[in-house]
């Protein structure tokens, strides 16, 4: 009876952040679409809805897909707070690591309703943070724009994601699961995943050298899709990864041991 | 009205400070349920704080990048509308792109690959900013339609299999981690460099942590290893060779 008791508290909570994301994706919606018609019927300069569906159409050809794979691929790290992480954007470099490394501080066991309060609380401050900076850089665009145009400030700014992801693979290494659950052997499920993307990364480099794609996208000598369509790289090897662990787990070659256990 | 009468109007200040005050009311909304919620199930306000503070620390590098993306973006698309699109959905990468199409669409006159803006019309404008804002608008329709159902299910699971739930729950980190790694890895450029750094100064610290029990160090041990990445490569240029 307890049990069911706090279970439906906890259902009641993870709901209710539901229920306030949809909402504030709704008003989000709301309020990017209004922007320009509030703006276009002031001054007589609104296009045809015809003109800004043809006008969006290549942009939602390529980012429909990917937005797609994001909500399938982040909610379940994210919790309930996907929907703040996609209405504030920067996912990859800001609202997955912060998330990430929250939970980690916290040690909350992945997917409980600890993880999403801790991701939740995580990615409104890494909001707040990102919204301050903006807002104080635009008030001091005059005085900030010769230091962040400085070629070594530009050239920091370009090894972030590089930096992070060194920093990330490392903390991901090693058997804790979070919430005291501990995993034996858990890397041994994406060696599939890994050769794959060699071979990938491999093949993609040659067709996109030899059809000239890497200078069309502007990126001399990287392969496009392993380079610039990562969304759905993740999304082809989601299914690798997962399968190739559930394996080893049912097989007894990965081992998972409760708090409790040890 | 040509296109720079608009993207530097007062309407537009005040409708892009509407929409930033929105933006973060919804975080802390968010935040202030979310901080109820955890103290109820047994957080502590000390543990809450930490979390708090770690979180801001290491926001503060990628937010100081995206204010850099700004004045990219800025002579472009102007001071407000530059403000309220690095505020909210997608990146800098996006945004210029996003634009670009945008204006393209609009009719602008492109010289050496670049638009015309300054003798652009005030409709292109607008119009830019409808382009730009449904372009990346597919994740706010997906996540009402699919995300509680993916979360719902992650909970029927740890009730099923505790022990499958938390390994899968990692294979998805790591797969993304594994994707956005390897051109890095691969690439051999100057991004491997701060790769290498990034990773040995995360294992250096994790090592530290373990040999000294200072835990305090886990809040900043993300930040400071993104940060000794983010400055190897920089430092390295500035050596005499």
């Amino acid at each position: 009876m307890k049990k069911n008791d706090a279970y439906s508290e906890s259902e009641k909570y993870i709901d209710s952040m539901h229920r306030l994301g949809r909402a504030g994706m709704a008003g989000a919606i709301l309020i990017l679409l209004g922007m320009p018609t509030v703006i276009g019927l002031y001054f007589d300069s609104l296009s045809s809805l015809r003109q800004i569906i043809q006008s969006a159409l290549p942009l939602l050809f390529i980012f429909v897909p990917s937005t797609l794979f994001e909500v399938l691929t982040y909610t379940p790290v994210l919790g309930s707070s996907i929907y703040l992480t996609l209405i504030t954007g920067e996912v990859i470099n800001l609202k997955l690591p912060v998330a990430n490394n929250a939970m980690k501080i916290l040690n909350t066991e992945p997917g409980s309703e600890g993880a999403d309060i801790v991701s939740s609380i995580a990615v409104s401050i890494a909001s707040f943070v990102t919204i301050a900076v903006v807002s104080i850089g635009v008030l001091l665009a005059v005085p900030l724009q010769p230091f962040l145009a400085l070629p070594a400030v530009s050239a920091a700014a370009s090894n972030i994601l590089p930096a992070l992801f060194g920093a990330l693979v490392v903390n991901a290494m090693g058997g804790d699961l979070g919430g005291g659950i501990r995993a034996h052997g858990r890397l041994k499920g994406m060696i599939p995943s890994a050769a794959l993307l060699l071979l990938l990364f491999i093949f993609d480099r040659q067709i996109s050298g030899f059809l000239h794609l890497d200078t069309l996208a502007q990126q001399p000598g990287k392969g496009v899709i392993t380079s610039g369509f990562q969304g759905f790289v993740v999304i082809a090897m989601l299914p690798v990864s997962y399968f190739s662990t559930k394996w080893m787990y049912n097989a007894k070659r990965i081992r998972v041991d409760l708090p409790d256990e040890r | 009205m040509g296109y720079f009468d608009l993207a530097s109007h007062g309407l537009v200040y005040a409708a892009v400070i509407v929409g930033i005050i929105y933006v973060a009311a919804l975080a802390a909304i968010t935040m202030r349920k979310s901080w109820k919620r955890a103290l109820k199930i047994g957080f502590t306000q000390d543990q809450l704080k930490r979390v708090a503070k770690a979180s801001a620390v290491y926001s503060l590098i990628p937010a100081v990048a995206v204010l850099a993306g700004f004045f990219t973006l800025a002579p472009v698309l102007g001071i407000p509308l530059s403000w309220w699109r690095l505020s909210v959905i997608g990146n800098t990468a996006y945004e210029l792109m996003a634009a670009n199409v945008a204006l393209n669409a609009a009719g602008v006159a492109q010289e050496h690959g670049v638009a015309n803006i300054a003798g652009a019309g005030g409709s292109a404008y607008v119009l830019t900013m409808y382009v730009m804002a449904i372009g990346i608008m597919g994740g706010m329709v997906f996540a009402p339609l699919l995300s509680k159902k993916i979360q719902k299910g992650a909970f029927r699971l740890i009730e099923r299999d505790r022990r499958w739930n938390a390994l899968r729950g990692s294979v998805y980190m790591a797969t993304i981690l594994l994707v956005f790694a390897a051109p890095i890895v691969l690439g051999l450029s100057i991004a491997l460099f701060a790769f290498a750094a990034g990773a040995a100064s995360m294992a250096v610290l994790k090592l530290v942590i373990r040999k000294t029990g200072a835990e305090w160090l886990n809040e900043f041990a993300l930040t400071l290893s993104m940060l000794s990445g983010v400055l190897a490569p920089v430092l390295w240029a500035l050596v005499p060779k």
